[in-house]
């Protein structure tokens, strides 16, 4: 096992490429594409294990790294590695892509040799951005993650699929092109792309600036954050089910991933400029994204939507710059990346039987699908952030990091518009789920609703299942993350919030304290 | 080249070379107008319209001289055309050759260098040839190896005879 | 005159042997097709394809060394070595696509295969070319048998036209050309680029014949290049010719118009770079963003990668750009000239060969259902439902449109890499990033192909039967265009090690 352990993330990566490739080679049936594909996730998400219970680092440092000179003789590297953020988000996407097959197992009957093979190609080129740790190599994958997507969302979505893709490919080349300016110019600042190479370079204030702008462009596009987020109800409600979850589940993480892993710490003059407008466009994003999702008669468009809201969250609690804040926002990708997934997963549930996405069309659902009643209804709750389940962390402790942030200008009053998101977001869902499943059984159509089948079940129950486990042990998560969280932002130089003595630790998770999570937090506190 | 002056020469630039043109041009000029303007001076002058016909003594042009021409002219100026050429490679090479065949070594490039350059020519023109091109009724050639000549377009300048 | 020098010694054999080889095969084919009476269709096809891998067979075995050679008419080593095993691959692909288009429409035209051999032979004396003579040599070789390459489709009005318009505007910019080189030679009494370098070196002189003769040059070459403003032939000429042609002339044409027009620049750049960098600029920019702007609206798919090409030989020019820009301005910067200059000719030679293995791909696919279609056949729209009738085919011009667009992980976007990277060292940023702005406006129209073929439905006129030899060599450069965009770095050195033989 030696040769799979000792490159474990290549493996790891490309694996599901490898997959991809005999798809479109050997595999000729479509039943067998689909078992094969299945197969190779979950071989996927066996070998990601590996990382998850390996990964030891104490002080949140890079760990299995695999480096190769690639151009110009090492000065560009093949170079993956893994640290405690890569680490959960790596998990996310290895955990959705046997799902996101298993769902699509009915739902696809067109060309599902090379809707798998796409799907495993998205995967590899996902798993491939979190791990780069050289520019080029990072650039690369994030580019090479388009290709796939806009297949997924061009030929199989729905009627106006051809618009989204294109918008969504130019929408997100538009901010990668600037970036690579920025990266090359880096790159010769740096004499090498490696990550920490850019990391060692001292620039000065208004190159920073200008750098920071090129690279925030093309993470805020991809999260996406309020003015540039056009794109993202298109790209959901034109996708078909498998790409929804993956591009809300993953893809949108990548921009938040690459701001903390990238934008933030490369400039820390630039963060300081710019970390006023980016929570104050967060908390628009926030109650924008709610209020629209408030009047969707269609209920992808509004989950579409209610993502605009949650990663608004994210990434206020990246730029709230306080270590609750950010593990907060890393916690909050997790837990939407489960609650939106298993929503989109459940919409096209209900799309397969009915073809149909409109509210109004349904009403007492509960009675003829009571299952899928029930599975809706938790993944509902998490979404919205009820206590116990996962949701409820990553926002609360966003919340309490942007309240006793220091560097934002207002930070109670966004905290206090902030939350006002999130009863919004009761609002819409709670109603949401009113006008579906309560009430009298009124459209005929909905008589013969069959309940949730056992592949169903079998896609759906997991997530459900890490929705409390998360919700009651956030620490599993947390006790991995922070510590490569604070090496991350240690070129900021965050400065401890002076009233983090004031909100005592323990008004965390809500009774679900878990230990790991508040000692480092204290010592976080006193530095 | 500039530094390789035949013994004795003086060496006047490219201006001097360029002067020595336009001195060439300034005398070529002068005795051409020379010659006409004293044939002017001494000839006697009776106009007449015949003279201003194209042809004075041949027949009266009729209709446009702007006809098309049969592509077959064109041909036959081309062949012309490239033979000139080659005679006018061939001079330069015939003056110089008696002094450098002597030359060990070098005598027979020069000479199968021109025969090279011959060859090559000869071989352009067998190839005309053999495609039929100097035939001045153009045959459609029947190729044994199974052609598709006969699908070349009907608008083509081809005559069957 | 008393002293006379050899001009033909063992070395200079071993120089020629290459261009030998091409030249006598040409006319080898020529007569093969005049006096063989037995001959079938595809043996003219196979001799072309033995006669370039020979050429390629002797680049390998026979090494004359590095230099001038020839009377100084020619350069040998790597940098003309690069450029024949390039042209000689072109060539290699040309003749296969051709080749699978004559059996199926019956056209049979025996004469495209020794004009082919005579194009590249005047490409590889183009690129090779230490002598103004030679670059007219070349230049003429090469111009006079693309012109009837245009025009190959007798009958064909529009092929006619692109042969024409070509012949007469070529006519015209190899006139620029000639007048530029007299200059030229004007001002430095010689036409030997060695020589020319040190008239250039010492300065003084009458420098308006030196500028107004390159300037005179650079018209020249900008037409072959298919530099804006003097594109104006290409859309027209690409669309006529037909379009095993077209991808020839769109990548082999334009190789040889940047081999020489790097091996001008770099000659006059001590003198001449405070003039050919402020214009270069502009005609770039304007090249790539008109190109692109320009291919948006196109509906026939050749006539958008028509405008491609213009576009991208403005990326090209970036790199020439590039080369000269330390030339230039603050003397603190020409202690850069050999580091930049190195890495933008790479850059350059890199996209070059990038350029040429997916242009040939896309236009493999196209030559060969631009041949089925009839009248409309290249019309985007009839593209729609491909992918689910020619899988392979699909897939194959997918790759290349989007390797042409820049994407990674394909080689359009390691070129452009190296590109906009020696662009950033030059400390040209806003050059670089006119030129990503270009790349981003050009996704749109390679994806407006795509989204055809893969997103649209199959209309009742479609396209059919399988010209599986093309598509399959087609697919196999859009394996290589995947392949270097992986691996690149061993090329690039390669075109590095190319570029360090060459005088700076």
């Amino acid at each position: 096992m030696s040769f799979i352990t000792d490159h474990i993330l290549t493996w790891v990566t490309f694996l599901p490429l490898l997959g991809s490739l005999l798809l479109w080679t050997v595999v000729r049936r479509d039943d067998h594409a689909r078992v094969f594909a299945l197969a190779v996730a979950l071989a996927d998400f066996v070998l990601s294990l590996h990382l998850w219970f390996r990964y030891d680092g104490p002080g949140g440092q890079d760990m299995f790294t695999e480096k190769v000179a690639w151009l110009f003789g090492g000065k560009i590297n093949y170079h993956l590695a893994c640290d405690g953020i890569s680490l959960v988000l790596v998990m996310l996407t290895t955990f959705l892509g046997p799902l996101v097959i298993l769902s699509a197992w009915k739902a696809v009957t067109e060309r599902v040799r090379d809707y798998m093979a796409m799907l495993l190609f998205l995967q590899a080129a996902m798993l491939g951005t979190f791990f780069a740790r050289d520019m080029l190599l990072f650039y690369v994958f994030w580019e090479a993650m388009l290709i796939p997507m806009y297949f997924i969302i061009g030929i199989w979505g729905g009627q106006r699929r051809i618009y989204a893709a294109v918008k969504f490919f130019i929408f997100t080349m538009v901010g990668s092109v600037f970036m690579l300016v920025a990266i090359l110019w880096m790159y010769f600042q740096a004499g090498g792309m490696g990550l920490e190479q850019f990391l060692a370079l001292d620039l000065e204030r208004q190159a920073q600036l200008w750098l920071f702008g090129a690279f925030i462009l093309a993470f805020a596009i991809k999260v996406p954050v309020f003015p540039l987020h056009t794109w993202l109800p298109d790209a959901h409600v034109e996708a078909p089910t498998a790409g929804s979850v993956i591009l809300a589940g993953v893809l949108l993480k990548m921009g938040t991933y690459g701001m903390l892993r990238f934008a933030m710490p490369l400039f820390p003059a630039g963060v300081e400029a710019f970390a006023p407008l980016m929570s104050i466009l967060a908390v628009i994003g926030i109650i924008y994204g709610a209020l629209v999702a408030l009047v969707q008669p269609d209920i992808k468009k509004l989950v579409a939507y209610s993502s605009v809201s949650h990663l608004g969250f994210v990434v206020l609690g990246l730029f709230s710059l306080t270590p609750l804040g950010v593990a907060g926002g890393i916690f909050q990708m997790l837990a939407h990346g489960l609650s939106t997934g298993a929503l989109f997963l459940l919409v096209g549930v209900i799309y397969e039987r009915r073809h149909t996405r409109e509210i109004s069309e349904f009403g007492g659902l509960a009675h003829r699908m009571p299952g899928y009643a029930t599975v809706f209804m938790i993944t509902m709750l998490a979404s919205v952030g009820l206590p116990g389940l996962a949701g409820f962390v990553g926002e609360f402790m966003i919340l309490l990091g942007t309240f006793g942030s220091t560097t934002l200008d207002h930070p109670r009053l966004l905290t206090a518009l902030a939350a006002t998101g999130v009863v919004l977001g009761a609002i819409y869902m709670l109603w949401m789920y009113q006008r579906m499943f309560f009430g009298k059984l009124t459209n005929e159509k909905n008589r013969d609703l069959r309940d949730l089948s056992v592949r169903e079940y079998a896609v759906l129950l997991p997530l459900v299942v890490f929705m409390f486990w998360l919700g009651v042990r956030p620490g599993m998560v947390l006790d991995r993350v922070e510590a490569s969280v604070e090496r991350v932002l240690a070129p900021l130089a965050v400065p401890a919030s002076p009233h983090a003595d004031d909100y005592p630790q323990h008004a965390l998770g809500g009774g679900t304290a878990d230990a790991p999570v508040f000692v480092v937090h204290e010592g976080e506190a006193h530095r | 080249m500039t530094n390789n002056l035949p013994v004795g020469a003086v060496d006047v630039g490219v201006t001097g070379h360029f002067a020595t043109v336009l001195v060439f041009v300034l005398v070529g000029f002068a005795f051409a107008g020379l010659a006409l303007g004293v044939a002017k001076l001494l000839r006697p002058s009776a106009p007449n319209p015949n003279k201003l016909t194209t042809y004075e003594c041949g027949e009266l042009p009729r209709g446009s001289s702007w006809v098309r021409f049969n592509v077959r002219f064109y041909l036959i100026a081309l062949f012309f055309i490239v033979f000139d050429v080659e005679i006018i490679f061939l001079f330069p090479w015939a003056v110089v050759f008696k002094q450098l065949y002597p030359v060990p070594g070098l005598g027979a490039v020069v000479f199968w260098e021109m025969v090279i350059f011959l060859s090559i020519l000869s071989l352009g023109l067998a190839y005309v040839w053999v495609k039929g091109d100097l035939d001045w009724v153009k045959k459609l050639i029947e190729r044994p190896g199974g052609t598709d000549q006969a699908a070349v377009p009907a608008d083509e300048e081809v005559t069957a005879p | 005159m008393t002293h006379f020098e050899m001009p033909l010694d063992a070395t200079s054999w071993s120089v020629l042997l290459p261009y030998l080889v091409i030249g006598g095969g040409g006319l080898l084919v020529m007569l093969v097709d005049a006096f063989v009476r037995t001959l079938k269709k595809d043996h003219l096809s196979y001799l072309t394809l033995c006669v370039f891998l020979a050429s390629i067979v002797v680049q390998i075995a026979v090494h004359p060394g590095e230099g001038p050679r020839l009377g100084g008419m020619l350069l040998a080593g790597d940098w003309s070595r690069f450029f024949n095993y390039l042209f000689a691959g072109i060539g290699i692909m040309t003749t296969i696509f051709a080749t699978g288009i004559y059996d199926r429409d019956g056209r049979y035209r025996p004469e495209f295969y020794p004009l082919l051999l005579f194009t590249v032979l005047g490409m590889m004396v183009l690129a090779a070319a230490n002598d103004l003579l030679a670059v007219f040599l070349g230049l003429e070789t090469m111009s006079l048998a693309t012109y009837i390459l245009a025009g190959g489709v007798r009958g064909n009005v529009r092929s006619s036209e692109a042969g024409f318009k070509y012949l007469v505007l070529g006519g015209f910019s190899s006139a620029f050309l000639l007048m530029g080189m007299a200059l030229l030679y004007g001002y430095a009494g010689d036409t030997n680029f060695d020589a020319i370098a040190r008239v250039l070196a010492t300065g003084g002189g009458a420098t308006i014949l030196v500028t107004a003769g390159s300037a005179l040059m650079l018209m020249g070459f900008g037409f072959k290049v298919a530099m804006v403003p003097f594109h104006m032939w290409t859309p027209d000429v690409y669309d006529g010719a037909p379009a095993y042609v077209t991808g020839f002339m769109a990548t082999a044409v334009k190789a040889a118009g940047f081999a020489i027009l790097l091996r001008v620049a770099l000659l006059l750049q001590p003198q001449l770079a405070w003039a050919w960098y402020p214009v270069l600029t502009v005609f770039a920019v304007l090249t790539m963003s008109l190109g692109n702007l320009v291919a948006l609206v196109q509906n026939n798919i050749k006539r958008m990668l028509a405008w491609s090409s213009i576009a991208h030989a403005g990326y090209l020019l970036l790199g020439v750009v590039t080369l000269l820009s330390p030339a230039v301005g603050d003397p603190a910067r020409q202690a850069l000239a050999r580091t930049v200059g190195e890495s933008a000719a790479s850059a350059v030679l890199f996209y070059l060969v990038g350029y040429s293995l997916m242009n040939l791909a896309a236009f493999g696919v196209v030559n060969v259902l631009s041949n089925r279609g009839g009248e409309d056949a290249d019309d985007i729209n009839r593209y729609a439902g491909l992918s689910r009738r020619r899988p392979v085919a699909a897939a194959t011009l997918a790759v290349a449109l989007l390797s042409l667009a820049g994407i990674p992980p394909f080689v359009g976007f390691m070129a452009k890499f190296y590109l906009f990277a020696a662009v950033v060292k030059a400390g040209l940023v806003p050059l670089a990033v006119i030129g990503v702005i270009n790349s981003l406006v050009s996704v749109y129209y390679y994806l407006r192909v795509i989204v055809v073929m893969y997103m649209k439905d199959t209309e009742a006129d479609s396209y059919d039967g399988v010209e599986w030899v093309s598509v399959a060599t087609a697919g196999a450069l859009a394996a290589l265009v995947l392949y270097l965009g992986i691996r690149p770095d061993a090329f690039h050195a390669a075109a590095a090690s190319v570029i360090r033989q060459l005088p700076f």
